[in-house]
């Protein structure tokens, strides 16, 4: 028989070849499309984040091994008591609602080596209004049956030009439908973050684009790095833009409510033609769960610079000068938690090795208020971190402190590296008090 | 892994607590055994992506040296376009100097005299065939009151002529090609995202975005 070749579809499994490495790894096919008479498979591979999703050709398969079976690969996305995730607001009434939702609990403080309850990671649980049954099937593979999931799992921008540099998008955001076309690049203005169709129209946005910054105040400048303070309701076109745009790197953003709540902290290197935005954090004008930080995000071209810790430091200062303790909201990335647990390990360490001895000569004390009073870090990921560098031990009947030589050593090199650190006095910055004011 | 022999007190945060260093460390059997169990530190991740393969190589990395730097996670290509980029932002790069003072803004001061719109290599080309003796930025102005002064129907010639105030020959021209290309795309000319119908049946089209807070939001998709 002639053209024998197996249709490849959704819910298939295969190993595949990647562009970057040459590895080969298993993928499960999500979706798949014709383009001028060739067929695309777009792919998930195995344990690897869904950045690396990507649209792929038969001649990166291995057929021979493709597996049509369609099996349950994983439970179903909707359990409740470990690792339960409430539906989004944006979910359809396809799930059916759960009225006074039984397993939802009440928070409470983990003690030491007490593995974190999920309400606490997730503190939107109690809130959610739509709280799903918890035996919905899934339909074929990892992907769910609603529409509007399936179109938020894909990537649909194929590329951005911002500034000098063009980055393919790692996840979906919605920028005008006819933007999104296959082989379209969208080109952002660096300074408003306006998006345009094509590098003409870029080209005549600039002519017109009278910023060189951030439309927003600078509340902080040394050296040539500076943050500034836009208000989201103030600079509603701006937030948006933003949002918009580090929707695409960020997968667990939302951009379903409007951008007024918020205030945007953008950190920006100065150079001869203005002010270059480097990454940014969002973070609620009031927040009931003391989350200091909403978004967090180093725009791709600028990581692995050290400019994520340097926003995390930055949260910590405007916490510091509210007098209030604070944390990220969760979920956090991948990359958000290794920046996250590196900042406080790195301020923690820095704190506990420059402990003076005391007057009488006896070690230095400290105890965990004192250290989330004097980092803004919240207690409980003092504890935590204290916890994870294996610096709180037991003896005697008493916790203490114990920094090991090799923790010092880890930290000297570590601190060596960050070489530009957010310096207070050259925060010229009062928080509001949104409480006060009627509407923000 | 073992057990503890007896349980540990709760940790107080108020409880001053001796910080000892390396060489001050207690030498004892009992102290090394009961601390061999390290308590998982909880992540804040949702539990399908902490057991990604990337990232617990580098979690690895960071709990062993200290740091992930050798073992990074892995992100999508970037490409410089340096050449093209200075072309484009070298009006930009003349007209800017860093004042002395931390930069202050009017809030919504944005120009509104600039318009939206802004052409493209087609309009450009239609505009050089015509001896309209327009600019650019004043055929951009005509097209973006066009398009503003639209709705889910298009603006009437009549309506236009009220709109733009020009010369009827300037009118007609930029209407007529405003509305041809209207017609051929079917959507509007300048890109904006979707944003909620009044009557709110857009609900869970995942291309709306930017809705009207009613109740508590929930900023974050936990999916």
């Amino acid at each position: 028989m002639a053209n024998d070749k197996p249709e490849i579809a959704e819910g298939h499994r295969v190993p595949v070849k990647l562009k970057s490495t040459g590895e080969w790894h298993w993928a499960e096919v999500l979706s798949t499309r014709e383009l001028d008479g060739t067929n695309l498979y777009y792919v998930h591979f195995d344990d690897f984040n869904k950045r690396l999703d990507e649209w792929v050709q038969e001649d990166q398969m291995d057929l021979a091994q493709l597996e049509t079976a369609k099996k349950e690969t994983k439970p179903a996305p909707f359990k409740l008591l470990n690792g339960s995730r409430p539906s989004s607001p944006e979910r359809d009434v396809a799930t059916p609602h759960l009225k006074g939702a039984p397993q939802v609990r009440k928070r409470k403080t983990p003690a030491p080596g007490e593995e974190c309850p999920v309400s606490i990671l997730f503190p939107n649980v109690s809130d959610s209004q739509d709280v799903p049954d918890q035996k919905i099937p899934r339909q074929t593979g990892s992907m769910v049956a609603h529409h509007d999931d399936i179109v938020t799992r894909m990537k649909n921008i194929n590329m951005i030009e911002l500034g000098r540099y063009r980055v393919k998008p790692w996840y979906f955001s919605p920028y005008p439908q006819e933007m999104a076309a296959s082989l379209s690049v969208i080109f952002i203005c660096e300074f408003c973050l306006k998006y345009m169709k094509s590098r003409k129209c870029l080209e005549r946005h600039l002519a017109k684009c009278p910023l060189n910054h951030p439309p927003g105040n600078e509340i902080y400048r040394k050296g040539n790095i500076s943050f500034f303070e836009i208000d989201g309701r103030k600079n509603k076109a701006y937030a948006q833009n933003l949002c918009l745009f580090a929707k695409l790197f960020l997968d667990h953003k939302t951009l379903y409510y409007d951008t007024d709540p918020f205030l945007f902290y953008v950190m920006c290197e100065l150079d001869s033609s203005g002010y270059h935005i480097q990454g940014y954090f969002s973070k609620e004008k009031e927040s009931s769960e003391d989350y200091n930080v909403a978004c967090i995000l180093t725009l791709p071209p600028h990581q692995r610079k050290g400019y994520g810790k340097l926003l995390i430091e930055f949260s910590y200062e405007l916490s510091k000068i509210e007098g209030k303790t604070g944390s990220p909201e969760k979920p956090l990335s991948d990359l958000g938690l290794l920046s996250y647990r590196s900042y406080w390990s790195q301020t923690l360490l820095d704190i506990l090795i420059h402990l003076k001895p005391q007057e009488n000569g006896e070690k230095p004390t400290i105890n965990i208020n004192e250290i989330s009073e004097m980092t803004s870090i919240k207690k409980e990921d003092v504890i935590s971190t204290l916890q994870h560098l294996q610096l709180i031990n037991y003896y005697k009947g008493q916790y203490i402190i114990t920094i090991t030589s090799e923790a010092m050593e880890t930290q000297d090199k570590a601190m060596a590296k960050r070489k530009v650190r957010i310096d207070p006095k050259c925060l010229h910055w009062q928080p509001k008090d949104w409480s006060k004011r009627g509407k923000w | 892994m073992s057990k503890l022999s007896f349980r540990a007190r709760q940790l107080d945060a108020s409880k001053h607590m001796p910080v000892l260093k390396a060489d001050e460390i207690p030498d004892v059997p009992d102290f090394t055994a009961i601390n061999r169990a390290v308590p998982q530190m909880p992540t804040g991740m949702e539990k399908e992506e902490e057991s990604e393969h990337h990232l617990q190589r580098a979690l690895c990395a960071q709990q062993a040296f200290g740091s992930a730097q050798r073992l990074v996670i892995p992100i999508p290509d970037i490409e410089d376009v340096g050449e093209s980029y200075e072309k484009l932002y070298v009006k930009k790069s003349r007209d800017f100097k860093q004042p002395k003072q931390y930069i202050h803004v009017q809030p919504f001061g944005m120009d509104h005299e600039i318009p939206d719109y802004d052409m493209d290599s087609e309009d450009e080309q239609w505009l050089t065939k015509q001896v309209l003796g327009i600019s650019a930025l004043k055929f951009e102005n005509m097209m973006d009151r066009l398009e503003k002064g639209s709705g889910q129907t298009v603006v009437s010639l009549q309506d236009a002529k009220a709109l733009l105030k020009e010369d009827d020959d300037l009118t007609i021209a930029v209407y007529d090609y405003w509305l041809n290309k209207r017609l051929r795309l079917q959507h509007p000319l300048i890109p904006s995202v979707k944003t909620e119908k009044r009557d709110g049946s857009t609900t869970s089209n995942p291309y709306v975005a930017f809705r009207r807070r009613t109740e508590k939001m929930q900023t974050r998709k936990v999916l």
